[in-house]
């Protein structure tokens, strides 16, 4: 089954560098998806159910705290491995990412390497 | 693979591809779009004969349009197109980059914070630098102090070095060391300062380690082939640099710190074991003081003839002195003084034999006999070159026998005439040689004459400046209080020997035993 990576920022070139970045893995047979926002993330998520999200924490109307929390603890879709990727640097940010039940924190400027390490692992990719 | 994809940017997700497939329906809907392949992208589905025109990018034909003559213009705006997506891609990769970089350093600023050893340290810097800038050979350099040469300790691939470290200020390595200015050299067979040790690498980037304008020694990244390194490389490999030149200062200081704390520790256990050292041989010293003291003669015989008065005072290395007195039923007084050799225990060992032997033999009335005994016997218990200087005397009916074996001589005072009588019997000390001879001496005694024995600690008594005290003033210091009682003889002698030393502590033990045969025997 083809595998998926959703990429969810409110900021256009922070979702082109991530695709950028990960740009390689498409010709491995990885469909990179995007949203824009809170709620189309929701969407894509339930619709698409990819296998790795990284999201934007603070975006409107919907932030990346929220959108964790539906898919982890109310859609009932905790296989989904989410990344929240943030500016936001606070221990407590970084605190409340995992109670909503983010599986991983990372903070922006992020290190493209290990992004792209990250995804393959996941992916079981090498 | 191309970099630019046009399936890509006219992927269904891509805003672009609804705006491109509505002008296309507007223009001309049998224009259709084509990958190199030959794949179908976009417009009409059916595959017209009619001409094609190529979506080029650069040199490459990324795919094609075909229709008639509208399909020119969509085909040089899908061109237009590959060409923002490929600027937009390059800024991407320079953003990329510098994100790579400032994790980069972040990441190395942990691991240094964490490092303590040098070579570590110049090792992980390396790699960080090499993972950054294309290299390769790299080394990291130190400048040795005494003698300015410069040290590699850590490396990978080619060096600039050829087999002998090279100094400061030589060679383009040294030059950079001396100016502590961070340099690129593309080529280096065109730099003035090449030699031909230098001759497999073509590039080098180089930033010296600096702490506070000091220059700890040089970070150079080499390569095989020309390349042309950047200023912003240089930026880069500079602020690495100076991390590691700190961290290595840091690592300096904590090998320094912690060699210091090794030698404090090993000082302290060397103190404290000379302490215990001293500890044992006080409290040997003491015991030797204490087995010593008490072989001596708890009382003074006190007899109706002689008047006795007798001194000791130990060397704080006892040094074997020993004085006893047997009063015979018959009225005879023999007394002996005596001279270990040696000092402190074994000195104290000899005294405890001489005492038994005394205590067994003493009551023979023939001296000479007693001390050819006494010589075998402690010839026979092979005390490992100890030997003991004796003399001992037998006074009565006013007639004195002495023998002497290794001691200074007997000293009579003649009350009469009052002079001094030297009476010196020589024999060899009692254990030295088996079968040793000895004889003895007999003078006659008159009331008020005055018999000093003596061991060798007073007359070789050093004052503060070196000099001996030596027997002439010993005899002298006899004469001026010979004719007073025992006991101010003894006080005269003492304060003789006190001012001569002149506060130097005595080397050895200084004994006194003074015979005043009364007015009437």
């Amino acid at each position: 089954m083809e595998q998926k990576i959703l990429i969810v920022d409110d900021e256009a070139h922070i979702r082109g560098l991530i695709e950028q970045t990960l740009e390689d893995l498409e010709d491995e047979g990885v469909e990179l998806l995007t949203a824009s926002n809170g709620e189309e993330a929701l969407d894509t998520i339930q619709e698409e159910k990819p296998n790795l999200v990284f999201l934007d924490v603070m975006m409107p109307k919907l932030s990346g705290f929220d959108v964790c929390n539906s898919v982890k603890n109310h859609l009932g879709l905790k296989d989904i491995y989410i990344i929240l990727l943030t500016a936001k640097g606070q221990e407590y940010d970084k605190q409340k990412g995992y109670e909503v039940g983010a599986d991983l924190y990372m903070t922006k400027p992020f290190d493209p390497d290990e992004i792209l390490d990250k995804a393959k692992d996941i992916l079981g990719m090498d | 693979m191309a970099r630019i994809k046009l399936k890509n940017i006219l992927s269904k997700k891509k805003e672009a591809f609804v705006l491109i497939e509505n002008l296309l329906n507007a223009v001309d809907p049998s224009i259709r779009v084509e990958d190199n392949e030959g794949k179908y992208l976009l417009g009409s589905i059916e595959k017209s004969e009619e001409f094609w025109y190529p979506i080029e990018f650069e040199d490459e034909v990324l795919g094609r349009v075909i229709g008639g003559e509208k399909a020119d213009d969509v085909a040089k705006l899908l061109t237009h197109l590959a060409n923002k997506e490929d600027e937009k891609k390059t800024l991407g990769s320079e953003v990329l980059s510098l994100y790579r970089e400032i994790n980069l350093i972040y990441n190395f600023s942990e691991k240094l914070a964490a490092a303590l050893d040098i070579n570590n340290v110049a090792e992980m810097a390396l790699e960080e630098a090499h993972q950054l800038i294309q290299a390769t050979g790299g080394s990291v350099l130190l400048i040795n102090d005494k003698d300015q040469t410069l040290e590699t300790i850590a490396s990978f691939g080619q060096t600039m070095q050829s087999q002998t470290n090279m100094k400061v200020g030589e060679g383009i390595i040294g030059n950079i060391a001396a100016s502590g200015n961070a340099e690129i050299i593309n080529d280096i067979t065109a730099d003035e300062r090449y030699t031909k040790a230098n001759n497999s690498v073509s590039s080098l980037i180089c930033a010296p380690l600096k702490v506070k304008q000091k220059v700890l020694g040089i970070m150079a990244l080499v390569n095989e082939t020309t390349v042309v390194y950047t200023a912003g490389e240089l930026k880069l490999l500079v602020t690495l640099a100076l991390q590691t030149a700190s961290a290595i200062e840091s690592a300096m200081l904590h090998k320094k710190t912690v060699q210091e704390a090794k030698q404090r520790e090993r000082e302290k256990a060397r103190i404290a074991l000379l302490e215990a050292e001293n500890k044992r041989k006080t409290e040997e010293l003491e015991e030797a003081r204490k087995l010593q003291l008490s072989m001596l003669p708890k009382v003074i015989p006190k007899l109706t003839n002689i008047e006795i008065a007798v001194h000791m005072k130990t060397a704080t290395e006892v040094g074997g002195d020993y004085y006893d007195f047997h009063a015979g039923e018959d009225g005879a007084l023999t007394a002996v003084i005596g001279d270990a050799t040696g000092h402190g225990l074994k000195a104290g060992t000899m005294v405890t034999a001489a005492k038994s032997l005394f205590s067994a033999l003493g009551q023979n009335p023939d001296i000479d006999a007693i001390f050819g005994q006494m010589n075998e016997s402690i010839k026979a218990m092979k005390l490992q070159l100890l030997a003991m200087c004796v003399t001992m005397l037998k006074i009565k009916d006013g007639k004195m026998r002495l023998s002497s074996a290794g001691i200074p001589p007997v000293l009579v005072y003649r009350s009469s005439s009052q002079k001094l009588e030297e009476i010196d019997v020589h024999g060899l000390p009692l254990g030295a040689m088996k079968g040793s001879y000895y004889h003895e001496e007999e003078v006659n005694l008159e009331p008020g004459d005055t018999v000093l024995l003596m061991s060798d600690g007073f007359p070789e008594l050093m004052n503060d400046e070196e000099e001996m005290l030596d027997y002439a003033r010993a005899y002298k210091a006899f004469k001026e209080a010979a004719a007073k009682s025992p006991k101010e003889i003894i006080s005269h002698l003492v304060e003789t020997a006190k001012d001569w030393a002149n506060g130097r502590p005595q080397d050895d033990d200084i004994t006194f035993v003074v015979l005043k045969v009364k007015e009437t025997l």
